[in-house]
């Protein structure tokens, strides 16, 4: 018998595609315990593993003048409870082959545990005891403090910390998000057991708080082991003082932060962006996609791909509760910062200026809706998308709506998104790099500010000695 | 009703083409879309000094067109499709992946025949990527504090080995690449019979099958043989010391034993080793120089897993006031101490449960599963290691990690680096 010869495809040009399927954002669980407190389970039986998240609302935007308090605060969670001792806690999860970690964002606090789905229970006891009744032993906050000054420290040696640092003191002047989530020296040095303990209370309560299961776990059998954990926990009131939005300085600003020995200049410019609930949400995150959001963006085409200065440029919204801030950056040799910034700034005014092409268009739709399922492959992603959808107040629906809301965009909206929401004018330009040159380059900017590491503005009279 | 891990693995089917292509298919259907995976075997364990970086810059160029594709054509036709793609060059490989809608598994098959069976070449693109790849060593490691700590450590711990330079290799050999070379290293390495191609996700398999043949099934291998290094390195005899001073602020110690190769007997059992010593904040190394002594910043070790035998690495970072000799002698007081006492039937088992954990993991998305597949394929010539893997960690007992840590925890097989901050007259 011989086998018939393979008929070879045409290879000239690409396949033709299959039969899309659909694909909507999967169903979950939802309910409260007795007392209000709410539970949601997303159930996936196929790893034997699962992540659950004490999710508080609020975070370091409600830090005050106490810059790195929810971080600090959060970090403290895992380490004392009146039963356990840091080391217990800590031995009791990864003895099960388990993880225990709490962390801070802008809007929101997570303390969570991931492990294998044969020893939740165990790991339950433990995150409900640290999320409700930490202690915050000074000897552990003394030992947090110290961690956390050395890697503000070492902070000071990173281009591109030191460049993101600067640039939310410039863009977000007395804002709380003008100030770095970690803290600072001053900031840090300041804080007490007594402020952690007050701060833990008023947002770690049921009415304020809701826990995510995601993985191997019946709804069912979540309910009940929270309920026995949670259900007692009391309500409690609390109110925040209102806080003003942002605005943005009209200013253009030129900062740089001096690294001497800077083989590359880490550049973030940008100004203050949108807020997560903005209408325009969908509409400047695409118009984003197609700026600077992915490897086909213009930026990235343009800074890269054309001209070789950087292995990468990138820009994006970070959009939180108040607007947090739209940003473009790259790392680029030294010669190139000045005409780096520049063509970041060209493509800042083509894209307001002149209506994207209809291709173009069509292309980063494509990418963003047929990426979505890709988004939403494993339990963390999912979880991650339900925490924005609980924390921002968000239809349920609306991960099911997303992609015809993303067709439905024109190029007009394209171009009135980059019109209403980038602005060269009022540019941040940002740079970490060797500041004796970058001073004299990127003065056709605007006026430079020189900063050192630690912050502090370097005089522009140089003071050159005399003899050589 | 819980699964046990025990029940847990990846099922998949395997098969070569004639012309030597290895092809794993693997499916799940859980979402309509699929990973396609493809590895070579190269890395830059097959440069030769003067070339250093090459294997990593021609990956770059192989984003830059192929026969039917234009520059920069495979992003746009993944990223059109709605799919992510990239691909990574380490020591013993190289790895091209897409993740793409399922209706389009066609086009990632169509994508990667087309460029492996011929390149576009053009001065102009590999100019541009020789700066763009030369603007990517400066980014990650020349411009980053502690940045070149690893080529650092590499290049004093292997005498011999191909290891001993950093796969994105020196500035200088860079830019002195040539079209020359690309075209020599796609007929020498880039060829079916080097390759594995795992296909993951949510797929028919005959169709898959058929579509692979019709793709790659008449691509011909060049005539020629492969350079593989052989140099192993002659088994280590003092320790190695030096130091080195960067733009940091704190100390740094690094330090690597030698270990043997990723398929060796004895690799779970160091890997356990490994875990016990600094994996978690409960690890013995943790415990003791973060929490108890509060003389390290952050502490870890890793067991690095290499064709040809590899490194044990561990890596501390000081607090402020805090020498590097310091966390070196806390180091190797920790290290006497296990040697001395053994360790406890308790933490074996921690170790077991954090290792099998941190396997499950990464197996997470079909992509993953699709590289890990690969991997065993490639590396230990045996797919189906991948669902030994959990009875193998299960399997290691306390003499197994006492023999282990005997044999390669020894003073005389380690490499010794401090990573010290400028001294003030000699700042640059």
């Amino acid at each position: 018998m011989t086998t018939p010869a393979p008929a070879f495809p045409d290879r000239t040009t690409p396949p033709a595609p299959g039969v899309p399927k659909d694909v909507s954002f999967p169903d979950y669980f939802e309910d409260v315990l007795s007392n209000g407190m709410k539970v949601i389970v997303y159930e996936r039986n196929d790893l034997p593993m699962v992540t659950v998240s004490l999710v508080a609302r609020g975070g370091a935007f409600h830090d005050g003048a106490s810059y790195g308090l929810a971080s600090m605060m959060t970090e403290l969670l895992t380490k004392g409870t009146p039963t356990r001792t840091a080391v217990q806690i800590v031995e009791d999860i990864e003895s099960l082959g388990g993880s225990i970690g709490a962390n801070a964002g802008w809007d929101s606090m997570n303390a969570g545990v991931t492990i294998l789905s044969r020893n939740l229970e165990k790991a339950m006891d433990v995150l409900a005891e640290v999320a409700r009744m930490p202690s915050f032993p000074a000897e552990e906050l003394e030992r947090a403090r110290e961690q956390r000054l050395a890697h503000i420290l070492q902070r000071k040696a990173s281009p591109n910390a030191l460049a993101s640092i600067q640039f939310s003191r410039a863009v977000y002047g007395s804002h709380p998000y003008a100030h770095p989530l970690e803290g600072t020296e001053e900031s840090i040095r300041a804080l007490t057991g007594d402020l952690f303990a007050e701060h833990h209370r008023r947002l770690f309560s049921p009415n304020n708080t809701f826990l995510l299961a995601v993985g191997d776990i019946a709804p069912r059998a979540m309910m009940d082991m929270a309920e026995r954990l949670f259900g007692d926990w009391q309500p409690v009131a609390s109110a925040w003082p209102a806080i003003a939005a942002p605005h943005d300085d009209a200013r253009r600003m030129v900062h740089v932060v001096d690294r001497p020995n800077a083989v590359q200049s880490a550049i973030i410019v940008g100004h203050i962006g949108i807020e997560r609930k903005s209408p325009d949400y969908i509409t400047a995150t695409l118009m984003n996609t197609l700026f600077g959001g992915y490897f086909g963006s213009r930026l990235n085409l343009n800074l890269r791909e054309a001209r070789g200065y950087t292995y990468g440029a990138h820009s994006r919204f970070d959009a939180r509760i108040h607007a947090g801030p739209f940003s473009a950056g790259a790392d680029v040799r030294n010669e190139v910062t000045d005409a780096a910034i520049e063509e970041i700034i060209l493509e800042i005014e083509r894209i307001r200026s002149t209506p994207v092409g209809d291709e173009e268009l069509a292309n980063v739709k494509s990418y963003v809706t047929g990426n979505f399922p890709i988004q939403i492959e494993t339990p963390l992603q999912v979880a991650q998308r339900i925490i924005s959808l609980e924390l921002f107040g968000l239809e349920k629906t609306y991960y099911n709506t997303y992609n015809s809301r993303v067709m439905a965009v024109t190029a007009a909206d394209i171009q009135a998104a980059a019109q209403s929401h980038l602005h060269t004018d009022r540019l941040k330009i940002v740079a970490a790099g060797r500041g004796a040159l970058l001073r004299d380059t990127l003065v056709r900017f605007g006026a430079v500010e020189v900063y050192s590491p630690d912050g502090d503005l370097i005089p522009t009279v140089e003071t050159t000695p005399d003899t050589p | 009703m819980h699964n046990d891990t025990h029940d847990f693995s990846i099922r998949f089917e395997e098969f070569d083409l004639a012309n030597g292509l290895h092809v794993i298919l693997h499916r799940d259907a859980q979402l309509p879309i699929v990973a396609v995976n493809l590895w070579y075997h190269v890395g830059s364990k097959n440069e030769r000094v003067g070339k250093t970086g090459f294997a990593h810059l021609f990956e770059h160029m192989m984003f830059q067109g192929s026969a039917n594709v234009p520059p920069n054509g495979h992003f746009q036709h993944v990223q059109q499709a709605g799919g992510t793609l990239n691909g990574s060059t380490s020591f013993d490989r190289t790895n091209y992946y897409e993740t793409l809608p399922a209706h389009r598994l066609e086009l990632g098959l169509w994508l990667e025949a087309d460029r492996m069976r011929a390149m576009r070449l053009d001065q102009q693109t590999l100019d541009t990527q020789r700066n763009v790849v030369t603007e990517e060593r400066r980014s990650r490691y020349d411009n980053q504090p502690y940045g070149t700590i690893y080529e650092e450590l590499f290049s004093r711990a292997y005498k011999m080995a191909p290891y001993r330079w950093p796969t994105i290799g020196s500035i200088a050999d860079i830019t002195n690449a040539s079209l020359d070379d690309v075209r020599a290293f796609h007929a020498m390495y880039y060829r079916p019979q080097n390759a594995s191609l795992c296909i993951a996700g949510d797929f028919e398999a005959a169709e898959a099958a058929r579509l692979v043949e019709a793709h790659f099934g008449d691509i011909v291998n060049p005539d020629g043989e492969m350079y593989r290094p052989f140099m192993h390195e002659p088994r280590q005899q003092f320790q190695v010391r030096d130091f080195v001073y960067d733009t940091i602020p704190l100390p740094a110690l690094i330090s690597s034993m030698h270990i043997p190769a990723l398929d060796a007997d004895d690799f779970t059992a160091i890997e356990i080793l490994s875990n016990i010593l600094s994996s978690g904040d409960s690890s013995r190394l943790h415990r003791r120089m973060v929490y108890e002594e509060r003389a390290a910043q952050s502490v870890m070790t890793f067991a690095l897993g290499l064709e040809l035998p590899g490194l044990l690495i561990f890596r501390a970072t000081a607090q402020p006031g805090r020498s590097a000799a310091e966390l070196e002698e806390l180091f190797f007081d920790e290290v006497t101490r296990l040697l001395r006492d053994g360790i406890s039937a308790e933490e074996l088992e921690k170790a077991k449960n954090r290792l099998e954990a941190s396997f499950l993991h990464e197996a997470a998305s079909v992509q993953s599963r699709a590289d890990m597949l690969n991997a065993y394929s490639v590396l230990s010539k045996d797919t189906a290691l991948v669902n030994r893997e959990i009875p193998r960690i299960r399997a290691v007992q306390l003499d197994d990690v006492h023999r282990v840590a005997r044999e390669y925890l020894t003073e005389r097989n380690a490499t010794v680096l401090y990573f010290l901050p400028y001294p003030p007259e000699a700042a640059p």
